[in-house]
């Protein structure tokens, strides 16, 4: 049927297939990394591209605007001030009880501020791509958050980027608690609304658990990937499942994935 | 018949006794003023190169050089970057557009099966290593369509914009089922429902009807990269009558 060079041909395409889905993942991991390092211009360009067009629409703003907006900044920068003193006087007085009581200090985190330079071109995942790497202290599963809330965690980390997988994604599944009821239940990626990004599901929450919308929904920092007490996002709805067993609700993410351009690592 | 200032007609042996073969003439090679160049439209040439087989690729026929190889080659690199970095299609629908199978179809139809086969592993390496994909998933998927159209090109018509609308459709469909199914005997479990219809459909209409386009750029491109034809005039001085005594 065919002629000997298509044999040819498919045997090369299928030993080279075989070859590389067959690889170690560490391997596999550092073999994506490096041929992904052949974007890396293209992306600093697009950045520092990204970065000039900003620059000269800063450069075009009216004067007035930006006095309004410094002015605005200062007051806010003042309530910040005032509010983290009161900030420090509790958590020295918390460090003092902790103390009293023989409780373990809470352990504080580093974060890194990441550019997110590029997203996942499958339509099936949902992972995206930051300019931090391990130059930068930024290692496999280290959480991804920003001001807003929860983004995901760190799936690979190259040199001078990783990649980010982000929640609602199958591979990114984290435990969490209702911040009310303190009922822990697992984020997994939403089965009924998979084209919204901002929805997933909330699922093996305790059938006696009082849910309503609008409950803040956090990470309870079981598994040791996400410090507690990150906001992921608020309750939708839920319904019983299993034979009523246990329930399921859905959430809806504090941070919206699809406007994210700068997020913050935890760095070890 | 388009493009015609010479017509050529040969006997080519095989199942085509006899083809016209036609384009411009260029350089009459002497002594033999038999053999000549004959240049043509790469796109019609390719019609010349189909009916005689592999055998004859001397006269009329036109192979992908290395230079033409090369930009397809940088053309699949940076539409992988642009698929990476340019989202509001995502945001807007929901659905990334695929432009690697489009441009498979390009090869398939244009390129011989090293083009074909580079540019699946090439492309595939490159789209996998920015993607949560399995590296080396999309590599099959991709040169499957473009052997399948290779293999058929004696049949397309290529020069329709029609067919070309319709493989790129086709194409950019099969290439993201045949990654899933895949993708599903991997233990990497992609995110997939009723909603990844949606997306096909996105993907293979803007696939399709990018396809045409990838023919005008690199038919323009291949221009741009190949010796200029050389404009021939009616005055032939062979055909000179030659009048009073030699």
């Amino acid at each position: 049927m065919f002629k000997r060079p298509y044999y040819i041909a498919l045997g090369i395409v299928v030993l080279v297939t075989l070859v590389v889905l067959k690889l170690p993942a560490r391997t596999t991991s550092q073999l994506k990394l490096a041929i992904s390092g052949l974007f890396l211009p293209f992306f600093g360009l697009a950045t520092s591209t990204q970065k000039l067009a900003e620059k000269a629409g800063d450069s075009i703003a009216p004067r007035g605007a930006l006095v309004a907006q410094i002015e605005q900044l200062q007051n806010e920068n003042r309530e910040l001030k005032l509010r983290l003193a009161q900030y420090e006087t509790a958590a020295l007085e918390n460090g003092r009880f902790r103390q009293y009581y023989g409780w373990e200090k809470q352990a504080t985190y580093k974060c890194k501020l990441a550019r997110v330079i590029g997203r996942d071109p499958a339509n099936w995942w949902r992972t995206l791509r930051i300019d931090k790497g391990i130059r930068d202290g930024v290692t496999t599963n280290c959480a991804v958050l920003t001001p807003d809330g929860l983004v995901g965690r760190v799936s690979e980390a190259g040199y001078g980027q990783a990649q980010v997988v982000l929640l609602g994604d199958p591979n990114c599944r984290v435990a969490v608690l209702v911040d009310e009821s303190r009922d822990h239940g697992i984020i997994a990626p939403a089965s009924s609304s998979p084209l919204d990004p901002a929805l997933v599901d909330l699922s093996y929450l305790p059938r006696q658990s009082q849910l309503r919308a609008g409950q803040r929904i956090v990470t309870s920092g079981e598994g040791g990937v996400f410090p507690p007490g990150i906001l992921v996002g608020y309750l939708v709805d839920f319904r019983s499942i299993g034979y009523g067993l246990y329930q399921e609700a859905r959430v809806k993410l504090a941070v919206r994935m699809n406007g994210l351009e700068e997020v913050f690592v935890k760095v070890q | 018949m388009r493009w015609l200032d010479t017509a050529l007609d040969f006997e080519c042996g095989g199942s085509y006794k006899r083809v016209l073969a036609f384009g411009i003439e260029s350089g009459v090679e002497p002594p033999h003023s038999k053999f000549f160049t004959l240049h043509s439209q790469p796109s019609l040439e390719l019609e010349i190169r189909s009916l005689l087989g592999t055998g004859s690729l001397e006269l009329g026929t036109y192979r992908m050089n290395w230079l033409q190889t090369s930009v397809l080659l940088f053309v699949a690199f940076l539409v992988v970057f642009l698929q990476s970095t340019i989202n509001g299609l995502r945001f807007v629908t929901g659905a990334q557009i695929d432009l690697l199978p489009s441009l498979m179809v390009y090869a398939g139809l244009n390129g011989g099966l090293a083009v074909i086969t580079s540019v699946a592993i090439f492309g595939g390496l490159l789209h996998d290593s920015l993607s949560a994909n399995a590296l080396g998933v999309s590599i099959l998927p991709l040169f499957a369509v473009g052997v399948f159209i290779h293999y058929h090109r004696g049949m397309i018509l290529k020069e329709a914009a029609f067919a070309r609308f319709i493989l790129g459709v086709s194409a950019s469909a099969a290439v993201p089922v045949a990654t899933l199914i895949l993708l599903s005997n991997t233990e990497r479990q992609p995110l997939i429902g009723w909603f990844f219809l949606w997306q096909l459909f996105v993907m293979s209409l803007l696939g399709g009807l990018l396809t045409p386009l990838w023919f005008r750029f690199f038919d323009w491109a291949t221009g741009l990269l190949s010796y200029r034809v050389e404009a021939s005039t009616s005055f032939r001085p062979d055909r000179q009558i030659k009048r009073g005594r030699q």
